[in-house]
């Protein structure tokens, strides 16, 4: 009892410093003039960018904490943190210099070697109905190059006030009961520490957003997301659940066929009108990226948009309890 | 607040792609408890590798098309 009433206060006081931080980053950025447009707002209000750093700040002091007062594991501590100290250098590398598209992919592959290096992982795949593999060495493959997509997906559906943050705690909710559904009891701190912690900076970045996350902090959920999967042994339900991540960067990138930045490409997906409504800009060669295949057929208020997303996520994150519950069942 | 009509399309898809999903890694594991006995580990991987990697391009292409022709079907502009 007493364990959970303080693995309770350390949430709560996570969330509370996520508060202070977003809005010290947000004060900070707003006065040094690193702002960007929100371009889904009729009057294009400059918003200040990078407010998110608060979220890696808050989950390695919050792991640092849990560690001391023995919550989880010395390795569990150090993979995680060093896959977030290491995700945030390559997103901050990319927000202030002009790095190649191509550069994101490959430097967030250095996420997943923490874990190798911990061995917080275990080699054996589980599928629903008893079906796992044994696979030693793909599984080292599959680590690197999850963290790294995990990270790139999560970061390229940025694309309306609040979408990440939210999704991402949807994401994480449904880990923390997937992890409760095929092990039984387990330390869940780190999944709870996750949804806490965004949800402080959600406060500031929900419609109508006063900060932006920027790419650093959006690469550092997914890859936290990516990392928890591997950790817990969840990757199933937690693929399923990020079907929407999935078919955003999926339809991006099979379009436009290579890696680049979304602005670099300059092709209007999207166009807004003097009422405030999403349109489909309709231009044969865009992506049909979530975004645009949701204003396909109507218009829509930005809100709608971030309500419409909101909604897919659940709806994926049922598929992938029902997951959960089906990898417990032997054919 | 609203919800997209083509919300309804895209759960649809994941339901479907969501079955698939859970068919391959059992026509892996068939293929592999059934068909194909290596001893040698690595070779064991490749080929589960390589095989696997089909399927999931399989089950990707089919993701992209079903959204292609949905996304053109229901489309205002024609």
């Amino acid at each position: 009892v007493v364990e959970l009433a303080v693995v309770i206060i350390l949430l709560i006081a996570s969330t509370f410093l996520t508060l202070a931080l977003t809005k010290y980053f947000g004060n900070l950025f707003k006065r040094l003039g690193y702002v960007g447009i929100d371009v889904f707002k009729v009057r294009r209000v400059e918003v200040p960018l990078l407010a998110g750093l608060s979220i890696p700040i808050s989950l390695i002091i919050f792991l640092y904490v849990g560690y001391i007062i023995n919550i989880i594991h010395y390795r569990i501590f150090i993979s995680l943190s060093l896959v977030i100290l290491s995700i945030l250098l390559v997103g901050l590398l990319d927000d202030f210099f002009d790095m190649p598209g191509i550069y994101k992919p490959v430097a967030c592959m250095l996420g997943g070697i923490p874990i190798i290096l911990f061995g917080t992982y275990d080699i054996h795949l589980s599928f629903p109905f008893g079906v796992g593999f044994r696979i030693s060495i793909i599984y080292l493959l599959l680590i690197i190059v999850g963290i790294s997509v995990s990270a790139n997906t999560v970061n390229m559906l940025d694309v309306a006030n609040g979408v990440v943050s939210l999704a991402s705690m949807i994401v994480f909710i449904t880990m923390g009961l997937s992890v409760y559904i095929v092990h039984g009891y387990t330390n869940l701190y780190p999944i709870l520490l996750g949804i806490f912690v965004i949800l402080g900076f959600f406060y500031y970045n929900k419609y109508p957003a006063r900060v932006f996350l920027g790419n650093a902090p959006a690469l550092v959920i997914g890859a936290y997301i990516a990392s928890l999967a591997i950790i817990y042994q969840v990757e199933f339900p937690t693929v399923v659940s990020m079907y929407p991540f999935i078919h955003n960067s999926f339809f991006f990138l099979s379009k436009v066929r290579r890696f680049v930045e979304h602005k670099k490409l300059n092709i209007v997906i999207t166009k807004l009108d003097d009422d405030g409504y999403i349109h489909d800009a309709c231009y044969e060669g865009a992506p049909i990226t979530l975004l645009r295949f949701l204003v396909s057929r109507e218009p829509l208020r930005e809100n709608d948009v971030v309500w419409s997303i909101t909604i897919l996520f659940i709806f994926s994150s049922i598929l992938a309890i029902v997951s959960a519950f089906l990898m417990g069942w032997g054919l | 607040m609203r919800i997209s009509k083509m919300a309804i399309f895209l759960a649809l898809i994941f339901i479907f792609q969501w079955v698939i999903m859970i068919v391959i890694p059992y026509i892996l594991f068939g293929v592999f408890s059934r068909i194909v006995f290596i001893d040698n580990v690595f070779m064991d991987q490749l080929l589960k590798a390589i095989i696997a990697f089909v399927l999931v391009s399989v089950w990707l292409l089919e993701w992209m098309y079903m959204g292609i022709y949905v996304y053109r079907k229901f489309r205002i502009c024609k």
